[in-house]
């Protein structure tokens, strides 16, 4: 249903990111303009900013636990209550991102479906077993039984489903050019079982979907905006949880909806502290269902004093904003009759009212308080604005750096294209160019083998430094309570030193990047004063932009370590201490060792080619600008010669 | 043999916010226990009719006199006692329980409680119902009291239609059946619920009454005191109990908490209440707690009961 006129989006909530929008294709325009045939080697530069330019749609993903309203949340945003299928049990089974005004949107396409492949399919199944092998190994074959069947139960409810089609369909995509509310309910919601089994519809692809991106055009929002619903964590269907934890690595900004009735539980908490392993500034605390608290404007005082507390408590909590509201009053402020709200939602909306002096008298009185005390408007006035000060402000910067390097290596070559040409023993300084590149490349692979040592090294100390006062903490506790009591250890503790020596061996080879580049660019600097003898003429000199350090998701693969808390504390209800500390200790080593394998082989790995990237880059350009001043010193007869 | 004469406890249990003090008020007709929307930082609290007064109980098995329950450290708290009368009270002890998953109150101080505890209500908000950090937590249940165990669904007042209410009981029923023998969705606002699940807790007292006579001396007119007069019918059941039918009626091996020492005694028993129940299947609390009495009669005649549960003792009785 189009109820447009009661679009509860604010406009002017994005009109910081529109701005800086509006400066971006400011640059578009600009590097495209100066794509000259004459100006050959400043093109590559240009063409790596124009891709960059394409690239850039800032992720916004909506994470929480299942039922906390993040479909509900989002279906309001767009104004429309039906988008996302919602429903009273988890529903949403696939990430979903809706694109707004994206200049990425394949053609003729609005909904595009892509399946998991033959591998991902086995590998999905193997993540399950994974998870069983884990439970099994630590003695919890209850728990194993359970992933296992979890896991078969869903692939042959789904081959069963499928039929022929199944193996068809693994990697392929479905692409729609419309799309309507059952279509989408086909591929992104679990379904219910009975219903499936009658012949239902929603959930049909469900279980083989691998994402979901709907391309919505809607002049309320900026261009190249994506948010993200995810599937819900803390659901019983456990592997799930994996592809929601991957998904919050890649996305710029977090909302976190929490549940007013019970805000920020344990499992909040585990979630919140792997997400601010990216960057606490670009999470946003929204806490959803204030509808169902009785006084909605007194317990927000109250939730806010605790979750302030609690985030404190652990380390968390600065730069983390808390936003209060009700997807559901945003839902009903956008109806016909926002007066036919459930009875107790209504008079905690008029407890709100009288607290912030609004009418509540007629239907529209209560379709602007519940567009006010939905706290919609605060919120994505938040996040445009932790998408403009960090992943947006960042691309202008780097841009305008770009802008400024292209401009003045064309000045410079123009400049000297008007003085009169000279002889210069080309292959030579060709030659000296290339050996600048050659040691600094070199360097680098040095670099990154050292860095790698050290960090592999600081990965095992920490592994040991944890099995170590894991065991003391244990003893420790069967000395002060015997064996009876229950006890557990925070695995976060590893989690985090693993993150900081992760994190400091990639600042350390930037640093080291940045040193080599410093020395490469001196030396090339001598070539012009010396070689060619151009004087006064100096490198571009704007900052390196090395690729943002991203944390390594694949440590929130502990997550169900965490959440299984109770099998921890099972674990300590039998057997004597000896046996105990044996079992313990290999059971964290079996469970962190392939950690250290995937941070260094998925994670520093390709971070170091990322760094290598950008030293080619930046060596390309210079060699590129010091070959076009060569070339205008020539003189075109020279220049000719030498070519013949 | 020697045994130890007292009533069945029931601990509610559930993850914080979940309804677990609401549901306790509401048995008790009378708001004893604080609660909140932030998470209730209060130890565990033991209520009995049978206490004597008020007490703090430590770690280390001292105890005191509880002054005031909001300003008890829960460092160093086993639980407090308090002694009041309500209905409910002469037929089960109620043991109030921290949330679990709460950040800030560590696990174990509800779990030391298990010890106590003969049977277990588990509550889950119906807008968040059963989590997997709630099924991890129950699957760590000591199996003694995962039989005959009660999954409460609370707060269905915030379900929007009766359409949702079903096919959230639907989901919960599929995923809870292996755990829980029985499922009520209830409102915590409602009258007539807290009267069903009064009822309940009524006749699973009933069932793990380690002895039985002293229970039924005094029996009340209700359950628990109301506006609305005695007429416990369910507003929502998702999985129908009538009072005092299939629960006890049909007892099977898995999901009765066996009552006398050896099989013979415990299907004796069996057989007297079946036999009772055939006859006139109680509808009403007074006809439910006439044949209780009845049945326990029958059953102090017949049988030798069992030495009640090892239970940790809290100070002085």
């Amino acid at each position: 249903m189009e109820r447009a006129e009661h679009s509860p989006t604010d406009k002017t909530a994005f009109q910081a990111l529109q701005a800086q929008w509006d400066l971006i294709s400011q640059f578009e325009a600009v590097f495209k303009s100066i794509l000259e045939p004459d100006v050959d080697f400043v093109r590559d530069s240009i063409d790596r900013c124009l891709e960059k330019i394409a690239a850039f749609e800032p992720n916004v993903s909506v994470i929480g636990q299942v039922k906390a309203g993040k479909s509900t949340l989002l279906n309001a945003m767009l104004g429309k209550p039906d988008f996302l299928p919602v429903d009273v049990n988890p529903w949403t089974s696939v990430i979903t991102g809706l694109h707004f005004n994206s200049r990425r949107r394949p053609p003729r396409t609005r909904a595009l479906f892509r399946f998991f492949d033959q591998y991902e399919w086995d590998r999905l199944i193997e993540t399950g077993g994974k998870l069983g092998e884990m439970a099994n190994r630590a003695g919890f074959s209850q728990e194993a039984d359970e992933v296992r069947r979890q896991v078969l139960e869903m692939r042959e409810m789904t081959q069963a489903r499928l039929g022929a089609d199944f193996q068809r369909l693994l990697g392929q995509s479905h692409a729609f050019a419309e799309f309507d509310q059952n279509l989408i309910n086909s591929y992104i919601c679990y379904g219910d079982p009975d219903d499936l089994r009658q012949g239902g519809q929603d959930g049909f692809y469900a279980d083989l979907t691998k994402s979901a991106d709907l391309y919505i055009d809607n002049p309320d929002f900026p261009n190249n905006l994506c948010f993200r619903d995810t599937p819900g964590v803390n659901d019983t269907f456990m592997m799930r949880e994996q592809t929601t934890l991957n998904a919050i690595s890649e996305s710029r900004a977090c909302i976190v909806v929490l549940s007013a009735h019970q805000a920020l539980s344990t499992m909040d908490m585990a979630l919140l502290r792997i997400i601010c392993a990216i960057d606490a500034r670009e999470v946003v605390i929204f806490v959803n269902r204030m509808d169902e608290l009785g006084n909605p404007t007194a317990e927000e005082a109250k939730l806010r004093a605790s979750i302030t507390k609690t985030l404190e408590r652990f380390g968390l909590g600065a730069g983390i904003e808390i936003l209060f509201g009700s997807g559901y009053w945003a839902q009903m402020a956008q109806s016909a009759a926002p007066q036919n709200m459930a009875p107790a939602s209504l008079s905690a909306l008029q407890h709100w009212a009288e607290m912030h002096q609004m009418p509540m008298t007629s239907p529209e009185d209560i379709r602007r308080a519940a567009t006010e005390a939905s706290g919609l408007h605060h919120l994505l006035r938040a996040v445009a604005s932790r998408i403009a000060d960090g992943p947006g402000a960042r691309m202008v910067e780097e841009l305008r750096a770009e802008a400024r390097n292209i401009v003045s290596m064309m000045e410079t070559v123009q400049t000297i294209a008007g003085e009169s040409p000279q002889d210069h023993d080309v292959a030579g300084i060709k030659q000296r160019l290339f050996r600048i590149k050659e040691t600094a490349l070199s360097r680098h692979q040095q670099n990154v083998q050292q860095t790698r040592e050290d960090l592999e090294n600081r990965l095992r100390r920490a592994q040991e430094a944890f099995v170590e006062s894991a065991l003391s903490a244990l003893s420790a506790h069967v000395a002060a309570y015997g064996e009876a009591e229950t006890w557990e250890h925070e695995p976060m503790s590893l989690r985090m030193s693993m993150r900081s020596a992760y994190l400091s061996a990639c600042k350390s080879l930037d640093r080291k990047a940045q040193a080599l580049l410093d020395e490469a660019a001196a030396a090339v600097q001598d070539v012009m004063d010396v070689d060619l003898a151009v004087v006064g003429v100096d490198l571009p000199d704007e900052q390196i932009f090395f690729p943002v350090i991203r944390p390594p998701s694949s440590l929130s693969a502990t997550l169900s370590l965490d959440l299984n808390r109770a099998w921890w504390q099972r674990f300590w209800k039998f057997g004597a201490e000896a046996r105990l500390r044996k079992k313990y200790a290999d059971v964290i080593l079996a469970e962190t060792d392939p950690l250290i394998a995937q941070l260094l082989e998925q994670h520093f790995d390709p971070r170091s080619r990322e760094v290598l990237e950008v030293i080619e880059d930046y060596l390309d350009d210079r060699t590129r600008y010091v070959h076009a001043i060569l070339d205008q010193k020539q003189g075109p007869t020279k220049r000719a010669r030498d070519v013949a | 043999m020697t045994q130890m004469k007292r009533k069945p406890r029931l601990l509610v249990a559930g993850e914080f916010s979940a309804g677990k003090t609401q549901l306790i008020n509401g048995l008790l007709g009378a708001n004893v226990l604080p609660s909140n929307v932030t998470a209730t930082a209060l130890p565990p609290v033991w209520i009995s009719a049978d206490h004597m007064g008020d007490r703090r109980v430590g770690l280390d098995g001292t105890s005191e006199p509880l002054r005031d329950l909001r300003n008890v450290a829960l460092e160093g708290t086993l639980c407090c006692e308090m002694q009041m009368q309500a209905p409910i009270l002469d037929y089960v002890d109620l043991i109030d329980t921290p949330g679990n998953s709460d950040p800030n109150i560590d696990a174990t101080s509800w779990m030391r409680m298990l010890d106590c505890a003969d049977m277990v209500i588990w509550c889950s908000n119906a807008v968040q119902a059963w989590r997997q950090s709630e099924k991890a937590v129950w699957q760590a249940m000591p199996p003694r009291l995962r039989r005959n165990a009660t999954l409460v669904v609370t707060h269905a007042d915030r379900l929007h239609d009766s359409q949702s209410a079903d096919r959230l009981m639907r989901r919960v029923l599929r995923e809870t059946d292996p755990f829980f023998d029985h499922h009520i969705l209830a409102s915590l606002l409602v009258e007539t619920d807290l009267d069903f699940v009064a009822n309940h807790v009524v006749t699973l007292a009933g069932q793990v009454a380690c002895t039985g006579a002293d229970l039924l001396s005094a029996a009340p007119q209700q359950m628990r005191p109301s506006q609305q007069g005695p007429n416990p019918t369910p507003r929502r059941v998702a999985r129908p109990i009538r009072v005092g039918s299939s629960p006890a009626a049909e007892p099977t091996a898995q999901n009765v908490v066996p009552l006398f020492d050896g099989a013979s005694a415990k299907s004796r028993a069996e057989a007297i209440w079946a036999e009772l129940v055939k006859n006139a299947p109680p509808n009403s609390p007074e006809e439910w707690q006439a044949m209780m009495a009845e049945f326990m009669r029958a059953v102090d005649g017949e049988l030798e009961p069992a030495a009640a549960t090892p239970a940790r003792h809290l100070g002085a009785k």
